[in-house]
């Protein structure tokens, strides 16, 4: 068990959303800008925290902003 | 009646004056059938994230709307054939929706 004692878990991350209290809504670009990758994908629950719901709706947002020319498909 | 949120990219080589035609043209599409314009909220010229139809920006709009669920179709489709409108999208708000069934 010696082996395992330098081993610390990382901190849980708590979900923004539920946090705040916020929706996430695909005119706010700047917070979407948070959750997805220099290269424009969005990044997954482990990396960001949330919980499934707002996870779910985040994505529905980052979709709409995509949609609409808000947010890249694939930055270059 | 429900609640809807329609944002529009719109031509950025318009001037001041067709873009308040075009949308004096949707307003009245939407006071015709009996509904209202809750919110008008103009973004003014942002840069596309992709090109779309060769455009690299276009003036944004933001229009909130309460409106019968039959015109909704209608309504696409005049958008759908504006060739001033580069891309749009129709949303249903929902929180607005809960507050209907509260009534």
């Amino acid at each position: 068990m010696a082996r395992y004692s330098s081993f610390r878990r990382p901190q849980k991350k708590v979900c923004l959303f539920c946090k705040d209290k916020i929706v996430a809504d695909y005119k706010e670009i700047d917070l979407l800008r948070k959750f997805i990758t220099e290269q424009g994908k969005m990044l997954p629950r482990r990396a960001t925290g949330n919980c499934a719901r707002h996870q779910r709706t985040l994505a529905i947002a980052i979709k709409r902003a995509r949609e609409i020319g808000l947010l890249p498909y694939v930055a270059k | 009646m429900r609640s809807y949120e329609i944002m529009l990219a719109i031509n950025p080589q318009l001037e001041d004056k067709e873009l308040d035609s075009l949308l004096d043209k949707l307003k009245k599409l939407i006071i015709d059938s009996k509904g209202e314009i809750t919110k008008v909220n103009k973004w003014g010229k942002r840069k596309l994230a992709f090109e779309i139809k060769d455009f690299t920006e276009a003036i944004y709009i933001v229009l909130n709307f309460n409106v019968d669920e039959k015109m909704i179709t209608e309504m696409e489709r005049v958008i759908k054939l504006e060739e001033r409108v580069i891309r749009y999208l129709l949303t249903l708000q929902q929180i607005v929706k809960s507050q209907n069934k509260d009534k």
